[in-house]
C-alpha cells in the first residue's frame, strides 16, 4: 500500500492545492471514498462481448433447427428490450448508469447481428449489400443522439466505415497495391466525412463527449489511409505528403488542446510512414538504417518537446 | 559505482505532483522533487517503443558494420545512453532510458553467453530473467519485474526440480506463489511507489501465466479421458485461482485497493475458462449464460452502490473523459460486425457462409 496523504497535507500547508482538493485527495488516500466504477465497466464489455460471441455462434450453428425468420425475431425482440430498458431510464429522467450503458450497447449490437444476418439470409439488398451497414450506422448514430451515447456512436462510425469498406482493407497494410490505393482513398474519405459530421455537430453545439469520438476515429482513419499509399509503390510520395500534413495538424490539435494522444498519433504515425518510405527508396540496408535510426530518434526528441509544451501549458 | 535514481521521498512527490497535475517548475515542488522528470504513462509508454526501436535499430547497424562483438560494443553504448539520461538528465520513468538500459544489458548478456560457448533452456531462461531483474530494479520498472518473474517461471519448468511432480505443475505453483506474495506484500506500507507498483503489476499479471502453465495440460488430459478427472493440472488450475481469486477479493475489499480487485477477475475469468471440462454445455450456451449472469451482477452491483456502503461506490469520481474511456469507446467500435473482405470474397454461389452471396440453406 502507497499513502502520500503526508504530501497532499505539505501541499495545502503550502498553498500549492486547495482544501476542497486536498480533502478530495486524502480521502482517495485513506479508501474512505473507493470507486469500483472501472473494475465495473470492464466487467460490462466482457459481459456484453461474451453474449455476442454466443449469439454469433448460435447463428452460425442453429440455423437448421431454429430457422432463419425465428432467429431474427427472437434477436429483434432481445434488442428491442435492451432499447426500452434506455427508453424507460430516459422517460424517468435519472442519469443512464454504466450498467444502463452497455445493456443499451449490446441491444444495438445484437441489431447489428440481427440485419447482418438477416440481410445474408433473405438479400434485401441485393447487389448492394453493403447498405446495410449504412442502415445501420444511421440507426445507431440516431439513437446515439436520442439516448447521448458516445459507445453507439463508435458503433455507428464502426459501421460507417465498413460501408465505405475501410474495416479489414486499411486496417491490413499488407496487400496488393492496387487494394492498398484504394483502401488509401476509402480510409481518407470516411476520415472527411467523419470531420463534416463533426464540425455539423460543433456548429449545432452537441455533446462533447461526441467531438471526441469523432476527432479520435478521424484521425486515426486518416492517418491509416495515408500510411496505406505510403506502403504502395506508385503512391508513396502522396502519401508521404498527406501523412506529413495530417500529422502537422494533429500535433497542433494536441497541443492547442493539451491532448497528448493526438500528438502521440501524429509522432507516431509520421515516424511510421517516414520509415516504410526510406526502406522503399534509399539504396542499401546500412543507409536505410541510419536513416530510419535518426527519424527514430528525431521523433523521440520531438515528443518529448511536445510533452513538455502540453506539460507547461496545463500548470 | 553511484546509481543515480531518486529518492524514495523525491520520488513520492513526483507521483502526487503528477496525480494533482501541479507546476513541475514551481520552486516548491521542484525542491521536493530533486530536478528529476517524469512523464504521463502514454508518453511513457510511446517513447519505450521508440527507445526499443532506436536500440534495435543501433544493434542492427554495429552489426552492418562488422563490428566486433558489435553486441557488446553497442550494448555498452546503450547502457552509456541510458545512464545518460538518468544522471545528468534527470529522466525517471521515461520511458526512453528503460528502453536503452534493457536492449543495452540484454545485448550484452547475450553476448556474453555466446562467449562461454551457448547455454541451454534453463541457462538462457535464468540470463535473461536476470537482464529483466536487473534492468527493472536499476530503473525501478514494473514491466520489467514482472516479466523477470514470467521467465523464472520457465526457468522453473525447465529446471524439472521435483521428478514426482509435473514440470508445468511447478511452473504453475511457482507463479501462483509470487502472485500470491505480492498479494500478502501489498498490505505492507511502501516507501516507493515504484515498489508497491511492482506488487501490484505482479499480483494481477502472474495468475494468468500460472493457469496458462496448466491449462493445456489440465485441457489434454480430460480430453483423453472423456470424463473431468482432478489430475494435479487440474487441480491447480481450479483451485488455484479459485484460492487466489477470494483472497484477492477479501484483500481489494479491505485495503479499499484496485489491483486485488483486477486479481480476482483475472482469478474468475481462469475459474470460468477451467470450469467447462466439468459443466456439459455448448460453447454457445456458455457464453451467452456466462454473459447474461456477469452483467446480472454487474448492473446489480452497480444499483446496490450508487449510494456508496462504507466508501464503496460504483459512481466514477472526476468527471475528465481519460485513456479508460476512449478504450471502452474503441472496444465498442470493435464489437460492431465487420464488413467482408471484399466483394469478390462475399460472393460464392452455395456457399452459405455468414456474409456470403449462396443459398445453400447451409450456416
Amino acid at each position: 500500500m502507497l499513502s502520500l496523504e503526508a504530501e497532499i497535507m505539505e501541499l495545502q500547508a503550502a498553498g500549492l492545492v486547495t482544501g476542497p482538493v486536498a480533502q478530495r485527495a486524502v480521502a482517495l488516500e485513506r479508501g474512505s471514498v473507493f470507486s469500483v466504477y472501472e473494475e465495473l465497466r470492464v466487467a460490462l464489455y466482457l459481459a456484453v462481448a461474451a453474449i455476442l460471441a454466443g449469439l454469433g455462434l448460435v447463428l452460425k450453428d442453429h440455423l437448421e433447427r431454429i430457422g432463419p425468420a425465428t432467429l431474427v425475431l427472437a434477436l429483434a425482440v432481445v434488442a428491442a428490450l435492451c432499447y426500452a430498458s434506455a427508453l424507460r431510464t430516459g422517460q424517468r429522467r435519472v442519469e443512464r448508469s454504466a450498467g444502463g450503458e452497455y445493456l443499451l450497447l449490446l441491444g444495438a449490437l445484437i441489431l447489428s447481428a440481427d440485419l447482418a444476418y438477416a440481410e445474408a439470409q433473405f438479400h434485401w439488398f441485393g447487389a448492394q449489400w453493403s447498405w446495410h451497414l449504412l442502415v445501420l450506422a444511421v440507426v445507431h448514430g440516431a439513437t446515439a443522439y436520442y439516448f447521448e451515447s458516445p459507445l453507439l456512436l463508435s458503433v455507428s462510425v464502426a459501421s460507417l466505415a465498413g460501408w465505405l469498406g475501410v474495416q479489414g482493407q486499411t486496417l491490413s497494410l499488407v496487400a496488393w497495391e492496387q487494394l492498398l490505393h484504394q483502401s488509401g482513398w476509402r480510409a481518407l474519405s470516411c476520415a472527411m466525412l467523419l470531420l463534416g459530421w463533426r464540425e455539423a455537430h460543433r456548429r449545432r453545439g452537441g455533446a462533447r463527449p461526441f467531438l471526441g469520438v469523432l476527432d479520435h476515429a478521424a484521425c486515426n482513419l486518416a492517418c491509416w489511409g495515408a500510411l496505406a499509399w505510403c506502403v504502395a509503390g506508385s503512391t508513396r510520395m502522396a502519401g508521404l505528403a498527406v501523412l506529413g500534413v495530417l500529422a502537422l495538424c494533429a500535433v497542433r490539435v494536441g497541443l492547442r488542446r493539451g491532448q497528448e494522444l493526438f500528438v502521440t498519433y501524429g509522432i507516431g504515425y509520421a515516424t511510421f510512414g517516414l520509415c516504410v518510405v526510406e526502406a522503399q527508396v534509399i539504396d542499401g540496408s546500412l543507409a536505410t538504417t541510419i536513416a530510419a535510426l535518426i527519424t527514430v530518434v528525431v521523433a523521440a526528441a520531438l515528443l518529448w518537446r511536445c510533452h513538455g509544451l502540453i506539460r507547461a501549458a496545463a500548470t | 559505482m553511484i546509481v543515480q535514481r531518486p529518492t524514495p521521498d523525491q520520488e513520492r512527490w513526483l507521483r502526487i505532483t503528477a496525480r494533482l497535475a501541479l507546476p513541475r517548475l514551481a520552486p516548491e515542488v521542484a525542491a521536493r522533487t530533486g530536478g528529476w522528470k517524469s512523464v504521463s504513462p502514454l508518453a511513457r509508454s510511446a517513447l519505450f517503443v521508440l527507445g526499443i526501436v532506436a536500440a534495435a535499430l543501433s544493434l542492427a547497424i554495429g552489426e552492418l558494420l562488422h563490428v566486433p562483438s558489435f553486441l557488446v560494443v553497442v550494448g555498452v553504448a546503450l547502457l552509456a545512453a541510458a545512464e545518460w539520461f538518468s544522471a545528468p538528465r534527470h529522466f525517471f520513468s521515461c520511458g526512453i532510458e528503460e528502453a536503452l538500459g534493457l536492449v543495452g544489458l540484454a545485448a550484452v548478456a547475450v553476448q556474453f553467453q555466446e562467449w562461454i560457448g551457448g547455454v541451454h533452456d534453463l541457462g538462457m531462461s535464468l540470463l535473461i530473467a536476470a537482464v529483466f531483474a536487473v534492468a527493472g530494479i536499476r530503473f525501478l520498472n514494473p514491466l520489467f519485474i514482472t516479466v523477470a518473474a514470467v521467465l523464472l517461471s520457465f526457468a522453473v519448468y525447465f529446471s524439472q526440480a521435483l521428478a514426482a511432480v509435473p514440470a508445468s505443475v511447478l511452473a504453475s505453483c511457482f507463479c501462483f506463489a509470487v502472485a500470491a506474495g505480492a498479494l500478502l506484500l501489498g498490505a505492507k506500507q511502501f516507501r516507493r511507489p515504484a515498489h508497491e507498483q511492482m506488487t501490484r503489476w505482479l499480483m494481477v499479471t502472474l495468475p494468468w501465466c500460472a493457469y496458462l502453465w496448466v491449462a493445456g495440460i489440465s485441457w489434454s488430459l480430460n480430453v483423453a479421458i472423456g470424463v473431468p478427472v482432478l489430475s494435479p493440472a487440474s487441480a491447480v488450475a481450479l483451485l488455484g485461482p479459485m484460492t487466489l481469486g477470494v483472497l484477492a477479493l477479501l484483500a481489494g475489499l479491505k485495503r479499499r485497493a484496485h489491483a486485488p480487485l483486477m486479481t480476482f477477475m483475472v482469478c474468475l475469468a481462469c475459474v470460468v475458462i477451467e470450469l467447462h471440462h466439468y459443466i456439459r454445455l455448448s460453447t454457445q450456451a456458455r457464453l451467452i449464460a456466462g454473459g447474461c449472469i456477469l452483467l446480472a451482477v454487474a448492473i446489480a452491483l452497480e444499483r446496490a452502490l450508487r449510494t456508496p456502503h462504507r466508501g464503496i461506490t460504483a459512481r466514477r469520481l472526476t468527471g475528465d473523459v481519460g485513456v479508460a474511456d476512449l478504450l471502452s469507446i474503441a472496444g465498442a467500435a470493435a464489437l460492431a460486425p465487420a464488413a467482408p473482405a471484399s466483394a469478390a470474397d462475399r460472393i460464392r454461389g452455395g456457399g452459405g457462409e455468414f456474409g456470403g452471396g449462396g443459398a445453400s440453406g447451409r450456416y
